[in-house]
């Protein structure tokens, strides 16, 4: 499916899907990925990842490998180079599973991935996952994200298997979480899940495993162990869907966005963890401390005057930057500072910690 | 030296056009064709530059070539309908920027089987077909370099390389610099030394390949200098203008002080002695090899020679192995080019140094992991998959901070290289940055 299909549509600017894949398979530490194409689109994909991850100061660049398709694969069909590739990553016993991520030219010429990795599981005796990208035929980068979040989660083994498997009942283990589809090029990923774990700590909660960053196969085979799942970032719905279609597990959409926004996560996550109310209660009750102790800290920011500038693709609604001004002591008004609103909203009481520094340097000039 | 039998021993280059290798390929690290036309005919500012593809291939090609590029970000109508609509209204759109076009076409747009040329028929453009499976950067670059000489043509001056340009009547030589690719992270550096150099000898720059307006591009000088003879234009495009009975000359290295003094004593013959002074040049070369000889010597009175691992594009590896040895008496433990030769009919023995040809980073971490270096020289591909090692760039991408234009070739370039070498190895990783 494509949903750029006008020439008008500003989504013809989305990026590649292989790319956005990429940036979830390549995550799972001992899986290999395989983009089938030319080298250059690997090089690409991987030149673009390699480069954000420098800036976000990550040095472990993931490894991503390409069946190198060239015009001979082009004219008489990639197949066979795809299972040869295949046959060759998987040769050393290093990698537990394999993702296969196809390209606008590999679907173009009508290259059966989902059967050539059908056919490389049963014989190698691993999971080899083929993930729904297709460069631009697939759609867009959010599209690759998405749909290699699906393949990730065919390393999920049913609950009942699982349980079978280690002759247990198949009961999630109480306070326990999963973190889903993190956007691993975002610069503050690592900062926004120290807030998340922060926060669930005050409920005494822990995480169970991460869908995924920096994740082994075994780890992401945890995932029904938890209670709860929460979700980076949801804005079409669909993760969650997916979620909804392979567990029972309850599901928060969304990390927790500004104040009031974190004190509602912590009571949302509670109930569905079925803690008790005085848990709960207590677990407020800290935060609201912290975020006051936060805002004295700012408090040489009382009554001076900011704006905001939406320019942009921002997608930080004004309520809840509005409220953060209002417990800053900060006034809008059209004549103050123009502060630019982040690309995305800061997650927690400590991404609005962050964001008021940055507010700070507006006000006084430094920007 | 680690085994490399990435070059098939004999032919003395890399035979292959892409350079598969028979082992897994993971981490390519040089970029596809499309990407190599794009650098070399975005170098032409007063050339409009469209992708025809999507909005991946753009995206990439924009990031690795500094000059402007423009794209139809093709969607899936296009493949199912017909992509000859969108590529008119933006080549119509663009056409208004700009002198010329060229079209650079994709993988996708390549198989669709639409004749593009014929689609553009109304419009005065270059169209390139340059899909990534074709192969590396180089292939991309010399297919737009081919297409350009045609578009060539004699100018005023280039029977004899003189220009009228002096008010007292004297003339002056004019000489085109070669090899100036914009992927390579040097590449403004060693325009400017170049420059620098045919300065001091009273020469004028006539075209910059590939960084010039078309009209100078296409109306080159016959005598060039070049800082990458990688890219290395003038001979495709002179052979265009002057046929089999070449009254032009290749453009010589500027890569070392050995080839700068060959390729100036060159010009100087090739042109008039009296009129091209290199006198300069030479004292120049003989200041800098007696302070890179002095500063090895001190290097090597406190540390054994530097075991390295060089991988850069061909000229560039070459150089710094020869840098490397003559001044470190280094050894250089693996060497390795992300492309072929330039000269493909040069002899297995001309290539001292065993520079193999890999360009899979899954190949590099295999060997190097097993082999002992004290330095890597190479992009920032190898610097992160051995972040402890000792590391200087010098090949695309280099990631870390490069604010001011550094120069490989030429008689600074030359410095520079020694510089960073040292710098490395003394500081070690903690500075290699």
């Amino acid at each position: 499916m494509n949903s750029k299909n006008s020439h008008k549509n500003i989504s013809r600017l989305e990026g590649c899907t292989v790319i956005g894949a990429l940036t979830v398979t390549s995550f799972v530490t001992d899986a290999a990925t395989i983009v089938h194409g030319p080298a250059g689109c690997a090089h690409q994909s991987a030149s673009m990842i390699q480069s954000a991850m420098l800036y976000n100061e990550c040095y472990d660049i993931p490894e991503i490998f390409t069946s190198d398709m060239s015009e001979e694969e082009i004219i008489f069909g990639g197949e066979e180079r795809l299972k040869e590739t295949i046959r060759e990553t998987v040769a050393d016993g290093r990698y537990r599973a394999v993702f296969v991520i196809g390209t606008c030219i590999s679907d173009t010429i009508g290259d059966d991935i989902e059967i050539v990795c059908k056919n490389a599981s049963a014989e190698y005796n691993i999971p080899v996952i083929p993930i729904d990208a297709s460069g631009f035929l697939g759609g867009s980068f959010e599209k690759g994200f998405i749909s290699a979040i699906r393949g990730v989660t065919e390393l999920i083994p049913p609950r009942s298997t699982e349980a079978e498997a280690h002759g247990t009942h198949a009961e999630p283990e109480p306070k326990t979480v999963n973190i889903i589809a993190e956007k691993n090029l975002e610069y503050e990923v690592d900062s926004n899940f120290a807030e998340i774990k922060r926060l669930l700590s005050l409920l005494g909660a822990e995480i169970n495993t991460r869908i995924a960053r920096r994740t082994t196969v075994a780890e992401i085979a945890r995932f029904n162990n938890a209670a709860l799942n929460i979700i980076r970032d949801d804005p079409t719905g669909e993760i969650s869907e997916h979620f909804r279609s392979i567990s029972e597990i309850p599901t928060i959409n969304r990390f927790p966005a500004g104040l009031s926004g974190t004190i509602e996560f912590l009571k949302n996550a509670g109930r569905l963890m079925n803690l008790d109310e005085t848990t709960i209660e207590n677990a407020v009750n800290a935060e609201l401390k912290n975020q006051n102790d936060m805002l004295a800290k700012f408090a040489d920011l009382k009554g001076k005057k900011i704006s905001f500038d939406y320019f942009g693709f921002q997608k930080a609604d004004s309520a809840l930057l509005d409220e953060i001004a209002e417990r800053a002591g900060l006034r809008i008004d059209v004549d103050g500072p123009m502060i630019t609103v982040p690309f995305y909203t800061p997650v927690g009481t400590a991404g609005v910690k962050q964001m008021l520094i940055q507010w700070r340097r507006f006000i006084n000039g430094r920007r | 030296m680690a085994e490399d039998n990435s070059r098939n021993k004999g032919a003395g280059a890399v035979p292959k056009i892409k350079g598969r290798q028979s082992q897994v390929c993971a981490n390519p690290l040089y970029p596809c064709a499309m990407a190599g036309a794009a650098s070399a005919l975005a170098g032409i500012s007063d050339m409009g530059v469209i992708i025809h593809g999507s909005s991946g291939c753009y995206y990439y090609a924009d990031m690795a070539v500094p000059d402007t590029l423009h794209s139809t970000f093709i969607v899936q109508d296009e493949v199912i309908f017909g992509s000859a609509d969108r590529l008119k209204e933006i080549v119509e759109s663009v056409s208004k920027l700009y002198n010329r076009i060229a079209v650079i076409n994709t993988c996708v747009p390549s198989v669709m089987g639409e004749d593009i040329k014929e689609i553009l028929a109304d419009y005065d453009t270059l169209c390139i077909d340059a899909p990534g499976f074709i192969g590396y950067f180089d292939e991309g670059w010399r297919l737009a370099v081919r297409e350009l000489a045609q578009y060539s043509a004699v100018n005023d001056f280039a029977k004899d390389g003189k220009e009228a340009t002096r008010a007292d009547g004297d003339s002056v030589y004019r000489v085109n610099i070669d090899g100036v690719c914009s992927l390579d992270p040097f590449y403004k550096g060693n325009l400017n030394e170049a420059k620098r150099l045919l300065n001091i000898c009273g020469l004028k720059t006539a075209a910059v390949f590939c960084h010039d307006t078309y009209e100078s591009i296409t109306h080159p000088s016959p005598y060039s200098v070049s800082v990458n003879p990688d890219y290395n234009c003038t001979d495709v495009v002179n052979r265009h203008i002057y046929g089999d009975d070449r009254k032009s000359e290749s453009a010589c290295s500027l890569l070392g002080l050995e080839n700068v003094l060959n390729t100036f004593e060159e010009l100087s013959d090739n042109l008039s002695e009296t009129d091209v002074d290199i006198s300069g040049i030479e004292s120049e070369c003989e200041e800098t090899d007696e302070i890179l000889t002095k500063e090895g010597d001190r290097y090597l009175r406190r540390y054994d020679p530097p075991r390295v691992a060089v991988y850069s594009t061909y000229s560039y590896t070459e150089f710094a192995c020869r840098m490397l040895t003559e001044y470190l008496d280094a050894e250089i433990v693996h060497a390795s080019a992300r492309n072929n030769p330039p000269d493909q009919s040069s002899d297995v023995n001309e290539n001292p140094y065993n520079i193999g040809g890999i360009c899979s980073l899954h190949q590099i971490k295999e060997i190097l992991s097993e082999t002992e270096h004290d330095l890597i020289i190479g992009s920032s591909f190898e610097h992160a998959a051995f972040p402890d090692s000792a590391f200087a760039g010098l090949t695309f991408p280099i990631r870390h901070r490069m604010l001011y234009d550094r120069p490989v070739a030429g008689i600074q370039g030359s410095l520079y290289l020694m510089d960073k070498i040292l710098d490395a190895l003394e500081n070690g990783a903690k500075n290699s940055n």
